[in-house]
């Protein structure tokens, strides 16, 4: 382990919170302005993708972002506050999903929610707060 | 009584002229996990608090310590 190593870690780990970010972002505009359109919540390509986006970054943020290149910088990546900070993003995110799906759940009494949007919304709602979760806490802690 | 863990982290590493990100090179940790234990953020486990205080050449009682502060 180097002093090199360190900074290194550190620039990293940041930009990886300024993605997580990010795609968080993407996540909830996907889901605001896919909504009610059944292409891209149906069963084919586009529908499919959103599984396949839905299950990378679950795969990303339960791996911490995979860096795995270098060992040493992957040690200090994924050190005891990351993983702390990852247990406690995945049950926000676990608990927003369950909003999510109450949300889901009410609104349908109103207004009919097609079973794919209903999907989009409590995976993408509940993988974006985990995202954005992540993203603050490594971010505050800098 | 609510109990609090304190430390003199920042306060020994000063002592010995260790940057936080010379500490956490030491210890094999991120400069952000020293910096979050500095300031009472985030309580290390029996493990790190060891490293740390190895790192430091003291007992783990002199670098982390029970507080206990009053409830209103």
């Amino acid at each position: 382990m180097t002093m090199n190593d360190v900074e290194r870690a550190d620039r990293m780990s940041r930009a990886r919170a300024a993605l997580m970010a990010l795609a968080a972002a993407v996540l909830l505009i996907n889901v605001v302005i896919q909504y009610g359109h059944s292409e891209y919540s149906g069963p084919g390509v586009r529908g499919a993708s959103w599984l396949v986006m839905i299950g990378l970054w679950a795969f990303i943020l339960w791996n911490g972002g995979g860096f795995r290149r270098d060992p040493r910088v992957c040690e200090l990546l994924n050190d005891e506050l990351s993983l702390q900070n990852r247990a406690r993003a995945l049950a926000a995110g676990f608990y927003a999903g369950i909003a999510a799906a109450l949300f889901v759940y009410v609104l349908d009494w109103s207004t009919p929610v097609p079973t794919g949007d209903a999907l989009k919304i409590v995976s993408g709602g509940a993988m974006a707060i985990a995202l954005a979760c992540y993203a603050a806490l490594e971010w505050r802690q800098r | 009584m609510a109990e609090r863990l304190s430390n003199r982290l920042r306060e020994l590493r000063a002592e010995r002229e260790l940057t936080q990100a010379a500490l956490a090179e030491r210890v094999g940790v991120s400069r952000k996990t020293i910096n979050t234990v500095e300031n009472g953020v985030f309580v290390p486990s029996a493990l790190l608090a060891l490293k740390l205080a190895r790192a430091l050449g003291v007992n783990v009682e002199a670098v982390f310590s029970l507080d206990e502060e009053e409830q209103e």
